[in-house]
């Protein structure tokens, strides 16, 4: 079988081409990644490669795996781009959601699990941009935050609480920032604000924290930290010297975003 | 060998000086430390080269103070950097 097509995309300052075999996922993939799309014709970009039209066998250099429905086949494919993104990137990347406003950029580091990717749909269906629901991208000398504006992948819960109807994967929804009424933030900016989540089921509640936390949750929350643990260190103080710092007491996505966008 | 020696920093511990404040960062209990005047004082000498003793001398002399004055200070600071693993503990 021969490939139907292929989609060029950047994420994480690394290239990569995704070739399918299958014509409807294909088309799939290259409307869901419309918004990392490039026309970088990089010598060498890395390979993200599914063949089969089911069931579909994904490789790439951080993920071999099949799957055996289309749902499975997508999150595969995101899956593997996201993590050979993680692998072969040179930036300084940690696991935040990332979003702007009025040129000041709001960074929420958090595990996954803590509802980083619900409140930020949440901040952009109230009129944030949108850099990355997965990563924080700088250099290691400069601290300019590269968007990587890939589709946000919401639980079902989160979709069906946000009222979000996207394209299904296995267990969760793909879902486009313009389909939360949002734009992305492409210009060159700068982190303004923290904010920590704390997933506690309390009303929303934000509190200051002292900047030696949001250093560790950074550095803790660090993809790539370890390619040169100083400079990342340095990266991070700077970052933190003119920037607010709190901790949001996460509740409900809704009033949690509304506070947000009224307290920052 | 030193009784109640202070340092050295444990391994892979990473530090900082960014705008003259100094940044550290302790892998293993995944905690960042922004360090005061003082403090940075203590962290200096927190070499494996000295004892608790000897730094509150190099401490006191620096800040021209009574060795009394500083003893407090430099052993909570010494607690400090040991319960955020930045150095190992001090026998005394």
């Amino acid at each position: 079988m021969s490939p139907a097509g292929s989609t060029r995309v950047e994420a994480l300052g690394t290239v990569f081409d995704l070739v399918v075999d299958d014509e409807v996922l294909c088309r799939t993939l290259a409307h869901l990644f419309h918004d990392v799309e490039t026309d970088d014709a990089a010598a060498a970009p890395q390979i993200v490669r599914v063949t089969g039209d089911g069931p579909w066998h994904a490789t790439s250099p951080a993920v071999e795996q099949v799957a055996t429905d289309f749902p499975s086949a997508l999150s595969l494919c995101m899956t593997a781009l996201n993590l050979s993104a993680i692998a072969c990137t040179a930036t300084l990347a940690f696991h935040c959601a990332v979003l702007a406003r009025e040129g000041a950029v709001l960074v929420m580091p958090a595990a996954s699990g803590t509802g980083k990717t619900t409140l930020c749909a949440a901040l952009l269906q109230r009129g944030w941009d949108y850099v990355s629901d997965e990563a924080l991208c700088l250099g290691f000398d400069d601290l300019a935050v590269r968007a990587y504006a890939r589709p946000l992948a919401l639980s079902t819960w989160s979709a069906d609480v946000l009222g979000v109807v996207g394209t299904p994967g296995s267990g969760e929804v793909f879902v486009l920032p313009a389909d939360l009424g949002a734009d992305i933030a492409r210009d060159t900016v700068e982190m303004a604000h923290l904010v920590l989540l704390a997933r506690d089921g309390t009303t929303p509640r934000l509190d200051p924290v002292s900047r030696a936390d949001g250093a560790a949750a950074l550095m803790r929350n660090s993809f790539t930290q370890h390619l040169n643990a100083p400079a990342a260190l340095a990266q991070v103080a700077r970052l933190l010297s003119s920037a607010t710092t709190h901790r949001l007491h996460l509740g409900d996505p809704h009033q949690a975003a509304d506070l947000l966008t009224s307290s920052l | 060998m030193l009784e109640n020696v202070v340092g050295p920093p444990l391994a892979g511990v990473t530090e900082q000086t960014v705008d003259g404040q100094s940044w550290l960062y302790a892998p293993s209990t995944e905690q960042a430390v922004i360090l005061n005047d003082s403090a940075t004082a203590v962290w200096r000498l927190a070499d494996g080269r000295h004892g608790i003793a000897t730094v509150c001398t190099l401490v006191a002399t620096a800040y021209c103070v009574p060795e009394l004055a500083v003893g407090a200070d430099v052993r909570s600071a010494i607690a400090a950097f040991v319960a955020a693993g930045l150095i190992p503990p001090v026998h005394e």
